[in-house]
């Protein structure tokens, strides 16, 4: 605890030149700038040019939160001797609704943050992302999917009309 | 259409890396999701294959003899879809639902509808099945639990059918005892597992163990399909005096 008054800050600069400082402890969520500070630990200042200042500002929101989340959760632990069940079920939905709050955004948006916590290699984040991509998918057809990701369809007509013949039970219209 | 600004790098979601399109896909509920998933673009359906679907939720199915067809309805999309198959397949009456995309076909002696043979697994996807030995015994009570590395029990992999893992389902036999069997595939015949019997109706199967729970005692025998013999005996769970038999 009595680290934290001392704790190192890391400054991460986006691809449009914007400077972000960091806890170390919070920079270490990315697993990808862990790599970086174990391999180098003098390393302050850390150029990260696949993202941009809007997403890497949301990246570190996410991560701060979830170290925050984690160190409450400790701290609580140290104080009681052991965690109580209840309390920490709560935390855990708490941050369950932080983080699906969070996943309130466009598409583009939700298509920067995959992109973005697969190159910092924010495990947390990525499976969040992926979660939620996966939900706009479920229970749409084909049509439906393309026009929520405002995706082009490049397939032909042949090409769609035969792969829709080989399995027509997935893609009719049903009651 | 949102404008693209000076910041924005390559947001197109056609263009993500395929392993993270692939992330995405296991994700979807069902093979119907999967098949729309992969229908979208070309991007998207190469980088998925056909024989990597995401976990299966169960289908709930019912299968009309004279046309030949089974309707479901998928937990998944909540829709009612209809699968024409060949007649000529000899389709028994009694399907259950599929395991990752099997589904399991035997012929139901209880009502003694349908042909006589044996059992099989029925992929949708490329309308073939997998013979599986004779089952002598009467008629199955329990969707077949097919193994897989899942959380969720009732599942296979396409691949791991072809290895080590099997088949696994509870019958009553005449006496109405139930059993346990299974088979691997290029099995000749059914094993038991364990001599049993096992006179309640829990039973789960995951990672090649099975996990039975026994109404009378509230033990869960976990039996190894490896070695077919119990591997531990988990207690009862602790319920406080009093409480609900």
């Amino acid at each position: 605890m009595a680290r934290s008054s001392t704790e190192n800050m890391i400054t991460l600069m986006s691809s449009d030149g914007e400077e972000f400082m960091v806890t170390e402890k919070v920079a270490r969520e990315c697993t990808t700038i862990r790599n970086m500070l174990e391999d180098d630990c003098v390393i302050t200042n850390i150029p990260l040019p696949n993202v941009t200042s809007d997403i890497l500002s949301m990246v570190i929101e996410y991560c701060m939160e979830h170290v925050a989340a984690a160190e409450k959760a400790a701290a609580e632990t140290a104080e009681k001797g052991s965690s109580s069940a209840p309390a920490a079920a709560k935390a855990n939905k708490d941050l369950e609704e932080w983080d699906k709050a969070f996943m309130n955004v466009d598409v583009y948006t939700l298509c920067d943050l995959i992109l973005a916590a697969n190159y910092l290699n924010v495990s947390g984040l990525l499976d969040l992302t992926i979660q939620t991509a996966a939900n706009l998918i479920k229970g749409k057809s084909p049509e439906q999917i393309r026009k929520t990701f405002h995706i082009q369809n490049d397939l032909s007509l042949e090409e769609e009309e035969k792969i829709r013949s080989q399995t027509p039970w997935a893609f009719e219209k049903s009651e | 259409m949102v404008p693209m600004n000076n910041k924005t790098l390559d947001r197109n979601w056609e263009d993500l890396p395929p392993e993270l399109i692939q992330s995405i896909a296991k994700q979807l509920g069902d093979l119907v999701e999967f098949l729309c998933f992969r229908l979208v673009c070309k991007k998207w359906r190469s980088a998925t294959t056909r024989s990597s679907p995401p976990p299966q939720l169960p289908w709930l199915l019912n299968f009309d003899y004279n046309s030949s067809t089974f309707h479901f309805y998928s937990l998944s999309t909540c829709k009612v879809h209809a699968i024409h198959v060949e007649k000529n397949l000899g389709f028994y009456h009694k399907w259950m639902t599929p395991s990752y995309h099997y589904i399991f076909n035997c012929r139901d002696s209880f009502t003694g509808v349908g042909a006589i043979g044996p059992p099989f697994l029925y992929n949708p996807l490329t309308q073939k099945s997998i013979k599986l030995p004779f089952l002598n015994v009467s008629y199955p009570m329990q969707v077949p639990f097919l193994n897989d590395s899942h959380h969720f029990p009732f599942l296979i992999g396409p691949s791991s059918i072809r290895t080590q893992e099997c088949v696994a389902l509870m019958t009553n036999t005449k006496s109405n005892k139930k059993q346990i069997l299974f088979c691997r595939p290029g099995d000749t015949e059914w094993s038991i597992v364990e001599k049993g019997p096992h006179d309640d109706g829990a039973c789960l199967f995951y990672k090649g163990m099975v996990y039975i729970n026994m109404d009378d005692t509230g033990v869960t025998k976990v039996v190894s399909l490896v070695t077919n013999s119990i591997v531990t005996l988990i207690p009862p769970p602790m319920f406080s005096t009093g409480g609900s038999r």
